[in-house]
């Protein structure tokens, strides 16, 4: 899910004005998962521009190496590298189906 | 004569190796892992084409850890001149080490943002060694054509998992004072400790 701050516009039957309001809403992230170029390991890709919040990843997961750019961490027994810019890299885990949930925590819980 | 061959596992430096071979020149090879980053298939094919081009000796850095530290403290877009220097200085360690001429590398002018002739004036600077770059001027596809004749094509395009550390827009245009300047924010001295620390021989039959 990536949360997005959106502003409402009203009108306002008593003063005859427009106002607005701001809210918070959550949409599911879009992403495909494939080979890489060399086809050694898959990656999962946000399809639209997305940035990651790579500083909450300690809340949910065990952290490997962190920098500013990448951080390599622990889930579900599969060691992931996880980009700012979107991009999840799984080392060794093929299974298509565990990627996709492991993918979608991520995106959930580090999506700005 | 004998070299000291950066060897990454790609195409360039594989080749540039095969056209030493041809000259005579007896060679040891170095790669810079970048694992945890990668995984380690760069590795395996390093080992792999240091034995197609006759190396008895290939030493690999593990360099993941350090590039780390680097990328959480330097301006980004000077990633890869500062963690270049900082490769050819433990290069120029291995060659010391082993009595070597000269070093080898499959640096090619313009082929990535970073390496262009700028970048590389001030990345050799960081070392007292001679760089000697077989496939400087080669057009990429007479590199591939080469690397077919010589039969490392297909050990160079393998499955690798790509280094993710990387900026999207690297500098171009580098200074010898600014990347000085970026430098003094590291280490560097305990950083080229700790990579030499780091290395691990393996001995090719």
């Amino acid at each position: 899910m990536i949360k997005k701050n959106i502003k409402i516009a009203l009108e306002c039957p008593v003063r005859q004005k427009r106002f607005y309001i701001r809210a918070r809403i959550s949409l599911k992230m879009d992403f495909e998962i494939k080979p890489c170029r060399t086809r050694a390991t898959y990656s999962a890709k946000p399809k639209k521009n997305v940035r990651l919040d790579l500083s909450k990843l300690k809340d949910s997961f065990k952290i490997k190496i962190e920098t500013p750019v990448a951080s390599v961490i622990d889930a579900d027994g599969e060691e992931i590298i996880v980009h700012k810019y979107g991009e999840i890299k799984f080392k060794t885990c093929k299974d298509k189906d565990k990627i996709k949930k492991i993918a979608e925590e991520i995106y959930e819980k580090i999506a700005k | 004569m004998k070299a000291v061959l950066v060897l990454s596992g790609g195409i360039d430096s594989a080749v540039a190796g095969m056209i030493a071979k041809q000259r005579g020149i007896e060679m040891v090879a170095a790669h810079f892992s970048l694992e945890p980053f990668t995984d380690n298939s760069a590795e395996r094919k390093s080992i792999k084409i240091a034995k197609k081009i006759g190396i008895k000796k290939l030493y690999v850095v593990k360099h993941g850890n350090i590039h780390a530290e680097i990328v959480k403290k330097i301006n980004h877009k000077y990633y890869y001149i500062v963690t270049r220097r900082l490769m050819w200085k433990v290069a120029e360690h291995i060659a010391e080490k082993e009595k070597c001429n000269f070093m080898i590398t499959g640096e090619n002018l313009g082929q990535v943002g970073s390496q262009t002739l700028d970048n590389m004036a001030v990345i050799d600077n960081a070392v007292k060694i001679k760089i000697v770059r077989p496939v400087l001027c080669n057009d990429k596809n007479e590199t591939i054509e080469l690397a077919k004749k010589f039969g490392t094509y297909e050990l160079s395009t393998g499955p690798e998992m790509c280094s993710v550390l990387g900026p999207k827009h690297p500098a171009t245009k580098s200074t010898k004072e600014i990347i000085e300047n970026e430098e003094k924010k590291l280490d560097m001295k305990k950083l080229l400790k700790q990579s030499i620390d780091n290395i691990k021989i393996i001995r090719l039959c």
